[in-house]
């Protein structure tokens, strides 16, 4: 056998035990960098924000981001966390949402908002390019309040779909009971699908900044 | 006769910098389209949510991937044609098998593990 298998395998092993520390520290690298974005960690203090804290922090993620034209549309506080909305003052479109949580973390919503955001989600331009990246959509306003009007009288009987708000994909409503706000939901701009957010908890209160 | 060279090590090199080649390729296309589909997970927080390509980070990762399976294979067609130069290409292909962990996914993983086994043998090929 032409090779010395005692030089070899001692090679072998230095060179896998190299790979193992430089994906670990760079595994470590990373996650401290990660960790350490203003936009990720607002929480200076670690007590819990107030809705004027959770707007600062929302409006130093935008400047962040470093998108123009995008600013705070209307934040709402739940018993979870506070529920961000922004939009783009030049269109006037509803960009995306965000959750702050009441330590300061803050990050994009899951959900619609990661799945069904042709332009700023996960799925920009839509799977394999089937939907546009625009805000124009199969279902108008006045069909959203429809598809989830359909869905609240069907699971939560009483409850009233109102004010969507146009997202590149689909539209955001209010869920209100007796005139008041218990939630939230999303439908679909394409299939008319309904996601309602049952992460946010109680409503607690809201402060709308958009001016139309 | 023919002149006796270090083939099981030359194949293993070939391969692993064809995979590294693959890696880095995949890696380039996905940052090129932002990381959408190859890389999903990766972009849920980070640049595509912000309507970004993510061209600097993943189509670097990818281009690095394509330079190290170029150097590999490079490394291991040497060897092949210059035996008597082993230890200097196959130290080439480890260390470059190595780095290939970060970029282009070390060819899928398999192509760093068959670099480095292919730059050992060569840097311990002893000719009869």
């Amino acid at each position: 056998m032409p090779y010395n298998t005692k030089l070899a395998i001692p090679i072998v092993v230095v060179a896998i035990v190299s790979i193992i520390v430089i994906v670990s520290f760079y595994s470590y690298t990373m996650m401290s960098q990660f960790y350490s974005q203003p936009s990720i960690m607002m929480g200076e203090e670690q007590g819990k924000l107030t809705i004027d804290d959770s707007l600062k922090a929302a409006q130093d993620y935008i400047e962040y981001s470093g998108v123009p034209n995008l600013a705070v549309a209307e934040i709402m506080e739940f018993s979870n966390h506070f529920y961000i909305d922004v939009y783009e003052e030049d269109t006037g479109i509803h960009a995306f949402e965000l959750i702050i949580e009441k330590d300061g973390d803050v990050y994009p919503e899951h959900g619609p908002n990661m799945m069904w955001n042709t332009k700023y989600g996960h799925h920009r331009g839509g799977m394999m390019e089937a939907y546009p990246e625009s805000a124009e959509m199969l279902i108008d306003e006045d069909s959203s309040i429809t598809y989830a009007q359909n869905y609240l009288d069907e699971y939560m009987p009483g409850a009233k779909a109102t004010e969507p708000h146009r997202f590149y994909g689909y539209y955001t409503l209010h869920v209100e009971k007796d005139g008041n706000i218990i939630g939230m939901l999303s439908v679909d701009g394409f299939s008319g699908d309904v996601w309602y957010h049952n992460w946010h908890g109680d409503f607690v209160q809201i402060l709308e900044l958009e001016h139309h | 006769m023919a002149k006796e060279k270090p083939t099981t090590a030359y194949i293993l090199s070939l391969i692993a910098g064809i995979l590294m080649l693959l890696g880095g390729g995949m890696g380039t296309y996905s940052g090129m389209m932002g990381g959408r589909s190859m890389m999903g997970g990766y972009n849920m927080m980070g640049p595509s949510m912000m309507g970004y390509p993510s061209w600097g980070f993943g189509m670097g990762f990818g281009v690095f991937g394509l330079i190290f399976g170029i150097v590999v294979i490079f490394g291991a067609i040497m060897l092949d044609s210059k035996p008597k130069e082993h230890k200097t290409w196959g130290t080439i292909i480890l260390v470059f098998s190595i780095l290939s962990i970060l970029g282009g996914m070390g060819g899928f993983g398999i192509g760093a593990i068959l670099g480095i086994i292919g730059g050992a043998l060569a840097i311990s090929w002893s000719p009869k």
